[in-house]
């Protein structure tokens, strides 16, 4: 396989993604773990550029980064109270959650090696944007019923955030 | 694209009426009693919708192969309507006439029900996902619908972490499924997959599908959090988190396991029967510990999804079948077992310890009777339900040729008889040990398990009434 300008993107992209993640679990600091989370969300935004998925890399931006991520760092704000607090880590939590993160590496390896053949990108497909492609499946085609209930499923997570959070009304 | 309004029937009138909840809620002049009625009025017309397209033999696709309404899904619609009326039934008096918020509660038990018929329905990966999380969310606020019990907010946030923990294996095998069969939807990965190319993308996804499984229906090993949550859940949501959904994420696991998966079922019977032999096991020998009755129910639904997975282990249409109708008896028993707890109450509250329901039977003779008969069903003793559907199930196991699984079956019902009887024993023959007063007998809940009883009865008695409905039901 030759080693063009792609694939040099390519593993710059995949091993911000990576390194920034293990950063992400690793350090003590939580301010410097959410700020590395950004950077591992923005690399898989450019994955998915380099996947043709124009519109699934927008999202990513616009909901993890810009949405998720800024949720995230007003938690810390709101709750902790000072921004150096630091994030414990016990022996028990890093052989366990080691182990667990092992044994999927292991099987996702063995799932990649043994799959014969992969479908590829196909190079010489012109780019065009997916987001009209997309926006038909969803209002006209068989994602219609998908997009409704998710609608109701944002509505129980509305119910619910009320439920949790109102002030408990005293009775006279 | 058309769509047949007519088919959607029973879960469009489940919408409706969650709509009209959530609307009455709002003016605070109504009786919240009213609501509760409301909500079982709706849920008992869709039950009666259900029950004729049941009848009619309706088997059609909807939204271009979303969603299957045929006669496997509609019979579980009756399963899970069933459920939410009995709930609803036994919530009412728990929850107080002075609780404000109580709207929100039945339009939530409203909306977990619509996301399991969209489960059982679901022809789709993407459908059968969206449907087990409208479902969990719901489950989540109302296992920590007690504001002020630490258990109960406890119990909400385990089952909201364990929970999304379980959706991620979940959705990643289905995304693993799409990357081997390149769709999601149900016949046409049966149709992408044939029995000479196994793509391990595939036994990938399988595996990560029965571990998000095994998680919401609390297979043995991925059961710890179901205790807990029972425990700490109010009573009434411990009694349908054991039975509508536990349903509903069967219902799922047959239909992609029978149909999409068919070609790799040599794999997965082998996981699916190590699952129900350690499901069974552990969920009896732990209850057996149990000085708590919600602790102890937990474990015996535990143990009662064990029994069900036997006839997906069988994996024939019999198998199926029988686990159809032990998922019905078991969530009318369950409901029942339950309902007789929340009629244990006292002025200071549940009593919980099995050692308080020492002399009830004198006592509280109506309520001694009703727990009795549950917990009778409960361990599989003629001629009531529960020896019916374990009596099925053994016998598509046997079947399949899975003897030595109905062995274990066997001693394991022997196994839960012990700790079943022990609370009817300590009813009838213990004396109390000090005087509880107990509170009356609230009307609905009165009616709910005098609903159950008959139901538990009436299938013990006339099986095969219940039987052919679910022998014609099955998709294969």
């Amino acid at each position: 396989m030759e080693f063009g300008l792609k694939q040099l993107v390519f593993y710059v992209f995949a091993l911000l993604t990576v390194g920034s993640a293990v950063i992400v679990v690793t350090i003590r600091n939580i301010v410097y773990a959410a700020f590395s989370l950004m950077m591992t969300l923005f690399s898989v935004a450019g994955l998915y550029v380099f996947l043709q998925a124009d519109f699934l890399a927008a999202t990513q931006v616009v909901v993890y980064v810009g949405g998720i991520l800024v949720l995230i760092l007003f938690g810390v704000m709101m709750t902790s109270g000072r921004l150096d607090m630091k994030l414990k880590m016990e022996r028990g939590q890093l052989f366990w959650g080691g182990l667990v993160s092992l044994l999927i590496f292991i099987l996702l390896l063995s799932v990649i090696t043994n799959t014969p053949q992969w479908k590829n990108v196909d190079e010489g497909a012109s780019l065009e944007p997916t987001t009209h492609q997309i926006g038909e499946m969803i209002m006209r085609q068989e994602f219609l019923l998908p997009f409704e209930v998710t609608s109701i499923l944002l509505l129980v997570a509305l119910i619910g955030a009320a439920l949790i959070s109102r002030k408990e009304v005293r009775e006279e | 694209m058309t769509i047949n309004w007519q088919l959607l029937m029973p879960e469009l009138i489940v919408i409706c009426t969650f709509v009209l909840v959530m609307i009455l809620d709002l003016f605070d002049s109504l009786q919240k009693s009213f609501l509760a009625w409301l909500a079982i009025v709706g849920a008992a017309i869709a039950l009666y919708v259900s029950v004729q397209m049941l009848g009619a033999g309706t088997d059609e696709t909807q939204f271009n192969g979303m969603l299957r309404v045929d006669k496997y899904s509609l019979f579980f619609n009756v399963i899970f309507l069933v459920s939410t009326i009995l709930t609803v039934l036994i919530s009412m008096s728990y929850l107080g006439r002075e609780d404000r918020r109580q709207g929100e509660y039945y339009l939530l038990i409203l909306l977990a029900t619509l996301g399991m018929m969209l489960m059982a329905a679901g022809n789709e990966l993407i459908v059968v996902f969206l449907g087990l999380e409208l479902m969990s969310l719901s489950l989540y606020i109302l296992a920590g619908y007690f504001r002020r019990s630490m258990a109960s907010s406890e119990a909400g946030m385990k089952y909201l972490l364990l929970g999304a923990f379980a959706s991620g294996f979940f959705l990643y095998g289905i995304a693993l499924i799409y990357g081997g069969a390149g769709t999601t939807n149900v016949p046409q990965i049966a149709s992408a997959l044939t029995a000479d190319t196994k793509p391990p993308l595939l036994l990938a996804g399988m595996f990560l599908l029965v571990v998000g499984f095994g998680f919401k229906v609390a297979l043995v090993p991925f059961h710890q959090w179901a205790p807990d949550v029972y425990e700490g859940a109010p009573t009434s949501i411990a009694a349908f988190i054991s039975a509508g959904p536990k349903a509903a994420g069967f219902a799922a696991f047959f239909r992609i396991f029978m149909e999409a998966l068919q070609s790799l079922q040599p794999e997965w019977i082998a996981v699916v029967t190590i699952l129900a032999v350690l499901t069974m096991t552990v969920g009896n020998l732990v209850a057996i510990a149990q000085r708590n009755i919600k602790r102890m129910l937990a474990y015996s639904s535990i143990a009662h999804a064990g029994y069900v997975l036997i006839g997906l282990a069988a994996a024939n249409k019999d198998g199926i079948s029988s686990a159809m109708l032990y998922l019905l008896i078991y969530c009318v028993m369950n409901i029942g077992a339950f309902g007789a707890v929340i009629l244990a109450r006292t002025e200071d509250g549940e009593s919980l310890m099995i050692s308080d329901y020492a002399g009830l039977g004198f006592r509280k003779p109506l309520l001694a009777l009703f727990m009795t008969v549950m917990l009778l069903s409960l361990a599989g003793f003629p001629p009531t339900a529960g020896f019916v559907g374990k009596f099925y199930i053994f016998r598509s196991a046997v079947e399949a040729g899975q003897i030595w699984l109905v062995i274990i079956g066997a001693i394991n019902t022997a196994i839960s008889a012990f700790y079943y009887l022990r609370v009817v024993v300590t009813m009838y023959m213990r004396e109390p040990e000090e005087e509880l007063d107990f509170l009356t007998y609230p009307g609905s809940l009165v009616f709910a398990l005098v609903l159950a009883a008959i139901g538990v009865l009436l299938i013990g008695v006339l099986p095969s009434y219940f039987l052919n409905p679910a022998q014609i039901s099955t998709f294969l």
